[in-house]
């Protein structure tokens, strides 16, 4: 099954005070793939987690399940959408050892204490932790301990999509790495499909095979993630690559970021050749190569947008 | 090598429950050198930046070791000698800011504190310039306007650039930075560690750079040490740690830092399916 996310809009905050959070949104995540959403503060990237997970109600725009090549014979018996979180100590009930925190996705489902219990101690074994962790409380874990709990507790349902919102921002750099490969291996052995709210470019790299970059609750460009991540269009996307310090002191980096901010602290985005209100509404997403799509009219034309 | 800035020999850090946290750790920064300290939870690294500005939490405390500041020796052992001249900008600048004061007012009193320890008169006017004038060079374009705010009003990438202005204006030889972009956009990151980079250069000033970005660590520092639970694993220019580390826990470190593409085997499997 494929989860569509249709023109999805959110507003928040009174008529007064009005928040437009998400302008408009189309995402498409499908069963095997991982679908990253990339951006920063305010770009209404966890707004759209909180959509997709069923935690925020969109103001306009539909959630649909569409059938795709990739759909197994027997449909899913799990619920359809699990979510990780970018706190996984902080997820967890404090009060439950670790065994009823991953079972409870199965008590919800109907399904029995003996059975749950041999799925709970099958899942932890498949996420890379001991049994004995089932009889822990979270503050008696770590945070990357904590973090395979959570994904277990994501996956033991066997749901279509699992939603991970920043899923190892708050874990070490090695530690992260395993969580990744820990993502990458179930997603290969289980066909689920990941919806990934990051702002880490590495992790992007590593898991996703399609992006969509937010910036003020808009998908200024989207596609395979190799085509994005080398050959970005939108200045936006430019920037946002080109922001990240590379691992390697041989490589050269400036961290330039040529573009402006508003009073707000948000980029503006000057540096498109075609001049226009490109930022407040965008031109609309324009397919420049395979899937491969962005808000940018200048990247109709064979000259791209920017250099590179 | 010539004389190094900062000289930190043997130092050693400890709970008061008796449980070590650093253990014999030398250091050294060269004057306008930046040296990265790098590793993850647990490592030491903060608490290595801590104990040389005497800012260690309650119930831990240096054990053993010394550390000098321009040739002068200001920490020996547990004994805090003098205080060196160094300023320090920490994580999470929002929270680091006093919540409850206008960005005017914290830092007029900061530069009415410098008059007076320098024993010369202090007029508000001229303070008020000179604040803006410190704003003016760490990039804020408008700092009439930052002067009257309070922290919780402004960006972390803006009250980290107000940070950085109060830190050089104390005038330190040295600068320990403590994860100071870590919880920041990866955009303003991009702009403090370009401004961290000019304004030390233009100044001169030692670095002491906590980090556990490699990225970070790769184009800031000249060089690096690698800690893991409180032991130091290696010291060298950042060449040599990036490309011919020499130890296991330094090649998992830049493994892990390592940008694998996608089609290594991760997404290939799942799209089979």
């Amino acid at each position: 099954m494929e989860l569509v996310l249709a023109d999805i809009e959110v507003v928040y905050g009174s008529r007064a005070r009005r928040n437009h959070a998400v302008r408009g949104v189309t995402l498409h995540v499908r069963r095997g793939e991982t679908l990253a959403v990339v951006g920063e503060s305010g770009s209404g990237k966890t707004t759209i987690a909180k959509v997709a997970a069923g935690l925020q109600r969109a103001t306009s725009g539909t959630i649909s399940w569409r059938p795709s090549g990739e759909d197994r014979a027997e449909a899913g018996t799990g619920q359809r959408v699990q979510m990780v979180f970018q706190h996984p100590v902080q997820s967890l009930d404090p009060s439950w050892r670790i065994r009823r925190s991953i079972a409870e996705p199965l008590r919800h489902l109907g399904v029995g204490e003996e059975e749950a219990d041999r799925r709970a101690r099958e899942i932890v074994a498949q996420v890379g932790l001991a049994e004995e962790i089932l009889d822990r409380y979270p503050r008696q874990v770590s945070g990357g301990q904590a973090q395979r709990v959570a994904i277990a507790r994501a996956v033991v349902s066997d749901p279509e999509v699992v939603i991970l919102d920043e899923p190892t921002a708050s874990l070490d750099q090695t530690v992260r790495g395993r969580i990744l490969a820990l993502l990458a291996d179930l997603q290969k052995r289980t066909g689920v499909g990941y919806l990934m709210i990051t702002h880490d470019i590495s992790s992007v790299r590593r898991l996703a095979t399609h992006i969509a970059v937010m910036y003020r609750g808009l998908v200024v460009e989207s596609g395979p993630a190799a085509a994005v991540l080398a050959d970005p269009v939108h200045p936006y996307t430019q920037a946002l690559i080109s922001a990240v310090p590379i691992a390697d002191p041989r490589v050269p980096w400036d961290g330039v970021i040529d573009l402006p901010r508003d009073a707000d602290g948000f980029l503006v985005i000057t540096s498109c050749p075609v001049p226009g209100p490109c930022a407040e509404h965008g031109p609309g997403l324009h397919e420049i190569g395979p899937h491969h799509h962005a808000a940018c009219t200048a990247a109709d034309s064979p000259q791209k947008a920017g250099t590179p | 090598m010539t004389t190094p800035l900062l000289s930190v020999r043997g130092l050693s850090i400890g709970t008061d429950a008796g449980v070590e946290l650093v253990r014999d750790l030398d250091l050294e920064v060269g004057p306008g050198e930046v040296v990265g300290i790098v590793g993850e939870s647990g490592s030491g690294k903060t608490m290595t930046a801590l104990s040389l500005l005497g800012l260690l939490p309650s119930g831990v405390a240096v054990t053993g070791g010394e550390a000098s500041l321009d040739g002068v020796r200001f920490l020996d052992g547990p004994r805090m000698l003098r205080r060196p001249n160094a300023s320090m900008i920490f994580q999470n600048p929002t929270a680091a800011l006093n919540p409850t004061a206008r960005i005017g007012a914290q830092i007029d009193r900061l530069l009415r504190f410098l008059d007076r320890s320098a024993g010369r008169g202090s007029d508000r006017r001229a303070r008020r310039s000179r604040a803006v004038e410190l704003l003016r060079s760490v990039g804020i374009s408008n700092p009439e306007n930052v002067l009257g705010r309070f922290p919780h009003q402004l960006s972390g990438g803006m009250n980290q650039r107000v940070m950085i202005a109060m830190a050089i204006s104390l005038r330190p030889s040295l600068l320990i930075a403590d994860e100071p972009t870590t919880g920041l956009d990866v955009t303003v990151q991009a702009q403090i560690l370009q401004l961290i980079r000019t304004t030390v250069a233009e100044h001169g000033i030692g670095v002491l750079f906590v980090s556990h970005d490699m990225g970070v660590i790769a184009q800031m520092c000249q060089r690096v040490a690698v800690m893991l639970h409180g032991d130091l694993r290696e010291f060298a220019g950042v060449d040599d740690v990036f490309h011919r580390p020499r130890d296991p826990y330094t090649r998992e470190l830049l493994a892990a830092a390592g940008d694998v593409r996608p089609a290594e085997g991760v997404t290939d499997g799942a799209r089979a399916r």
